[in-house]
């Protein structure tokens, strides 16, 4: 679970904030009824986490020893990626009680034993017990993303009517553990542990399990028992709740399905991404996170998806990381204007200034790189790979025809570009003053051979050194 | 049971045949006509799978062969899966199909094809391409995190389209045609009661194109209306008077259930029908002239129905009030001219009875209740004033601003009117549109008797049930009173108890000697909770008579409920039907059948 162990980190930091006296039904519930057992009977709400209330301190943390008696919360235990073996996932680290609100914060790590020590005897009054608490709840979280990776492989095979039992009271859990967990850390975002996508897990794991043609018969069967309950399952109850979601998950479907019939939704698409991007980017730290799309992820999808998220929201924290992080990635920022189609590239610059000035010196490296093909009156890019008069053109058309700053901006540099090299209005002199020309009258032309406008998007010069090739873009000044 | 099962076997091959023809949900035909039948088709699934459930997966497949391809028609059409719990109801059946120990191979080939179909209905999106797949993947989330909000921008999308909008430079510059826009509102018909659709519903209705026919289909507008009045969906004013405007049907449909809410409620009291006029957005909506007219139209029917009943004509009267609110809230400029709300009236008399008696000052209200009462008798009585409909569209007008001839009743027991005159015609008249000058003549030297006989007593300090009881009561030596003469007689007494300084001792006596029958206590707490309702209106500080009339109505509803435990009717009467209705309006002799609809035909 990437990301998990800096949240631990930041929520140590921050715990003596954290107030458990927020969550008195969740703590008072499970105080009251102490551990819960895997009766079917008790798959209600109140039947407190799986897992989360072990009394046994001495048990070790990770999952070894079979299940003992007594009750132990189960919760479904792999050693590795899909094997289920019936030994539990142990977390200790105790459960709040109301005596502990309130408490001083202590320094250090919490130490788990006595957390649970506490929990034990419900007489838990420690400082720790909450940073233990919070950090076991973040090591389930970690061990249940575990179980969701295993529940769409083979590895399901394996599993018994047991196991799904468990995996599904896991992720009803967790999914109010969530609720509560949000409720109480609202305001505290940025001390919170990463929470984004917790709370739909349930229905994810549901989905991935009926989805899972490896399931075994007697746990296929277990699933639908669990998840579909009927109409006689009363209404507030999770299973009922469960069943309500997964009814939707399947209308909200079948609306896309419907919807699509009147024609692709690709802006939808890209906005939805877009979206995602942006609430991961909020979960947690921006950097890390971009660099491992950026190596792992289709690049052309995330480069789409990260314009699109640029113009979603410029005045979010999200996309200001985004876009420093964008800016700080030459590879990236290239790829991006190279692949991105003129018009939304057009949008991103007018909407971010720091991106304009990128994209600006970006076109001028690209239009240095082009060289005049006397013999065919051309423009020519002296590689296949560069970038062609024609797509130039078409980008600094684009910028033309967008709205006023944006617009005097890509002219202005044109206009400078064009006085550096001279602004000698004869074609195949300078790229400048011919896309300055191609662009038309009207696009800025009539000052054409003014001196550049003081300093700010002056210095892009690119004279065409004939027949030689174009300076390189190392050596032009390029605005700041 | 025999029956249930031979109806279930008809409606099975009903179905089967049905969604045999609707495979795949092509054409325009087609869909039409699965959006018709969406919610009977729904009443089915639910009625199989109380059948299913009771059997086992074996005498499932004996006793219904075909339903593996029933179901996979079901599971394979779009718009039966978008349909309100249809899918969650198909997953239960398939549930049941599953065999809990399959013996053979034939079975477990059966479970395994039933969770191939199970997972096509829940195994959620599937990703346009592999790459959008892997993104989303590497991002952390899952197929089931990305629908739903898809599914958002793809509405919000649809919605920015349709009003022409740019969406952060997202490419929506394509104009809608009215196809698509048709097209949608097929689609909608399903989706309607899903939350994330919401605007979708509300940027159609509102939606004004240029063509000159109806774009969007009248099955949609059905749909909707449908799950506003079940409450399934919210939507703004603004959209659900377009609906109405747009699709008279709905609009109908919306005042009839609102009819049947108030009859259907046990006992309407006026801040009940004021909360189901009010819930019900008719007043509101009907600050459009058109939306009003036909809602009005529709009060006149029932009304003349149920010959004049008092709960209809205090809905009518309810109704007007949070209607001139809303229109006071709106604009208090007003957009649309009285003559477009009123057009058979006198606009100088609209306009005196559309001022809420709270705006004028009370030692004013006199002069306005003379002015009111001569402006009627000048058309009623004047036959020049034909253009204003005659009698009775004066009289239907007026009641719907029925708290006049309250205020007319209280003033005429309370002050020393010099204008008692016109304030007795103003009542004789509400209480009976229909007598000639004659017989009204007759009512009000009657009333003034009984008038005459209260003011005597009311500054008297030794006040006796029995004296009082002589007003309202028929005078032995006499003919019997008409029965108008008597209800009237009642009215000023009840005024006269809550009014006068030594009422307060005697009323609830009073009350007893005067209410003999069932209908009498009815009507009796009916004034006194229009009376209090019209006092809360008018901020009226009159903390004495305030009481007593809570008091004398608490204690009448005591006593007629009891009345009614110890009849074993409980509360199974409805109070706003035709029963009480009848007697009430023989008594009123509100408005003869043979002669009203004649009037209202002039």
């Amino acid at each position: 679970m990437p990301g998990m162990t800096h949240s631990a980190d930041r929520l140590r930091q921050s715990s003596g904030n954290f107030h458990w006296g927020l969550l008195p039904n969740w703590k008072e519930a499970c105080r009251r009824r102490g551990p819960p057992s895997i009766s079917p009977r008790c798959s209600a709400p109140t039947c407190g986490a799986p897992g989360l209330l072990s009394a046994d301190p001495d048990r070790p943390l990770k999952g070894g020893g079979p299940l003992k008696s007594g009750g132990l919360p189960p919760a479904p235990a792999f050693k590795g990626p899909g094997c289920p073996d019936g030994s539990p996932v142990r977390l200790a680290g105790g459960w709040p009680n109301s005596a502990g609100r309130g408490a001083e914060p202590s320094r250090g790590r919490p130490n788990r034993r006595a957390g649970a020590r506490r929990a034990r005897g419900g007489r838990g009054r420690g400082s720790g017990s909450a940073r233990g608490r919070m950090e076991s709840l973040l090591q389930q979280l970690e061990r249940f993303s575990e179980v969701l990776a295993v529940s769409r492989t083979a590895a399901v095979s394996a599993w018994g009517p047991a196991a799904v039992r468990r995996a599904v009271q896991w992720a009803r859990y967790l999914r109010r553990a969530h609720g509560r967990l949000r409720a109480a850390l609202e305001g505290r975002r940025r001390a919170g542990p990463r929470l984004g996508a917790w709370g739909g897990r349930d229905v994810v794991l549901s989905a991935r399990l009926l989805g899972n043609r490896a399931l075994g018969a007697a746990a296929h069967r277990c699933l639908l028992r669990l998840l579909f309950p009927g109409p006689a399952a009363p209404a507030p109850a999770p299973a009922a709740a469960l069943q309500a979601r997964l009814a939707r998950l399947a209308r909200r479907r079948g609306a896309v399905r419907l919807l699509l019939r009147g024609g692709p939704a690709e802006d939808a698409a890209l906005r939805t991404q877009a979206e995602l991007l942006l609430r991961r980017l909020r979960d947690g730290p921006a950097g890390g996170l971009l660099d491992g799309l950026w190596a792992r992820a289709p690049r052309a999808a995330f480069l789409r998806a990260a314009a699109a998220a640029l113009l979603l929201d410029p005045a979010g924290p999200a996309p200001g990381e985004l876009l420093r992080w964008l800016l700080g990635r030459a590879d990236a920022l290239a790829a991006l204007c190279r692949d991105l189609p003129a018009a939304r590239l057009a949008a991103l610059a007018a909407r971010h200034p720091a991106l304009r000035r990128a994209y600006l010196r970006q076109l001028a490296r690209w239009g240095c790189r082009l060289r005049y093909d006397l013999p065919s009156g051309r423009w020519e890019a002296a590689e296949p790979a560069h970038v062609s008069w024609a797509e130039l053109r078409g980008r600094f058309l684009s910028l033309a025809r967008a709205p006023p700053p944006l617009k005097d901006a890509a002219l202005a540099a044109l206009e400078a570009w064009s006085a550096r090299d001279g602004a000698f209005r004869v074609r195949g002199l300078s790229v400048w003053t011919d896309l300055l020309l191609a662009l038309g009258p009207g696009a800025g032309t009539d000052s054409l051979g003014a001196a550049p406008s003081s300093g700010v998007l002056g210095a892009g010069g690119c004279r065409l050194a004939r027949p030689g090739p174009a300076r390189s873009p190392e050596h032009a000044h390029f605005p700041k | 049971m025999a029956q249930d099962s031979v109806d279930f076997s008809s409606h099975y091959q009903f179905w089967m045949q049905k969604l045999s023809v609707w495979e795949h949900a092509s054409t325009l035909e087609t869909q039409q006509d699965t959006c018709l039948h969406l919610p009977r088709f729904q009443e089915f699934l639910r009625q199989m799978y109380e059948v299913l459930k009771e059997l086992n997966s074996s005498t499932i497949i004996e006793r219904f062969p075909t339903i593996g391809q029933l179901l996979a028609k079901t599971c394979w059409n779009p718009f039966i899966l978008a349909f309100d719990e249809s899918q969650k109801i198909l997953i239960w059946c398939l549930c049941c199909l599953i065999n809990k120990e399959p013996q053979n191979s034939e079975e477990s080939k059966l479970n395994s094809w039933t969770r191939g179909l199970l997972s096509q209905i829940l195994s959620a999106f599937r990703f346009d391409t592999k790459e959008v797949d892997l993104f989303i993947q590497s991002l952390g989330y899952t197929p089931e995190d990305y629908c739903p909000g898809l599914l958002k921008n793809m509405v919000l999308s649809l919605v920015s389209e349709l009003r022409e909008n740019h969406l952060n430079g997202f490419n929506t510059q394509r104009r809608m045609v009215p196809e698509k826009i048709r097209f949608l509102s097929r689609i909608c018909i399903p989706l309607v009661t899903l939350p994330d659709i919401e605007p979708l519903v509300e940027a159609l209705l509102t939606y004004h194109g240029h063509e000159t026919q109806e774009v969007l289909w009248p099955e949609f507008f059905d749909a909707v209306n449908e799950a506003f009045l079940l409450k399934k969906i919210s939507l703004p004013t603004s959209a659900v008077v377009c609906l109405w405007l747009r699709h008279l049907p709905s609009l109908e449909k919306a005042t009839l259930h609102l009819f049947e809410k108030l009859i259907s409620s046990e006992r309407n009291f006026l801040r009940r029908i004021e909360y189901f006029l009010k819930d019900s957005l008719l007043p509101e909506a009907a600050c459009h002239p058109a939306i009003f007219r036909i809602v009005d139209e529709m009060f006149r029917y029932v009304l003349l129905e149920t010959d004049g009943a008092p709960e209809v004509l205090a809905a009518i009267q309810v109704f007007t009030q949070c209607f001139v609110e809303a229109l006071e809230k709106k604009n208090k400029q007003l957009k649309f001219t009285l003559k477009t709300y009123f057009p058979y009236a006198s606009p100088s008399l609209v306009m005196v009875l559309l001022q809420h008696p709270k705006e004028i000052p009370q030692e004013l209200w006199l002069q306005t209740l003379k002015h009111i009462s001569e402006m009627l008798r000048e058309i009623v009585e004047d036959q020049t004033h034909r253009s204003y409909g005659g009698p009775f569209e004066c009289w239907f007008l007026f009641i719907h601003f029925g708290g006049w001839a309250d205020i007319a009743a209280e003033q005429l027991v309370m002050s020393e009117t010099e204008s008692s005159e016109a304030l007795l015609w103003l009542l004789a008249f509400s209480y009976s549109p229909r007598d000639g000058s004659l017989q009204r003549a007759q009512t009000m030297v009657e009333l003034k008797a009984a008038l005459i006989h209260l003011k005597k007593l009311f500054r008297s300090p030794t006040l006796s049930a029995k004296d009082l009881q002589a007003v309202a009561a028929e005078s032995p030596d006499r003919d019997p009173r008409p029965a108008l003469c008597q209800q009237l007689s009642r009215r000023l007494l009840l005024n006269f108890l809550l009014w006068a300084p030594g009422g307060h001792a005697i009323a609830w006596e009073v009350i007893t000697l005067v209410a003999p029958t069932d209908e009498i206590t009815h009507e009796i707490i009916g004034f006194l909770d229009q009376t209090l309702y019209r006092w809360d209106h008018l901020c009226e500080e009159a903390p004495r008579s305030r009481k007593l009339a809570r008091e004398l109505l608490a204690e009448l509803h005591a006593s007629s409920t009891s009345q009614l435990k110890m009849l074993g009717t409980g509360s199974a009467r409805p109070r706003c039907s035709r029963g009480p209705a009848d007697s009430q309006a023989q008594s009123l002799n509100v408005s003869s059948p043979t002669v009203l609809p004649q009037k209202n035909q002039q």
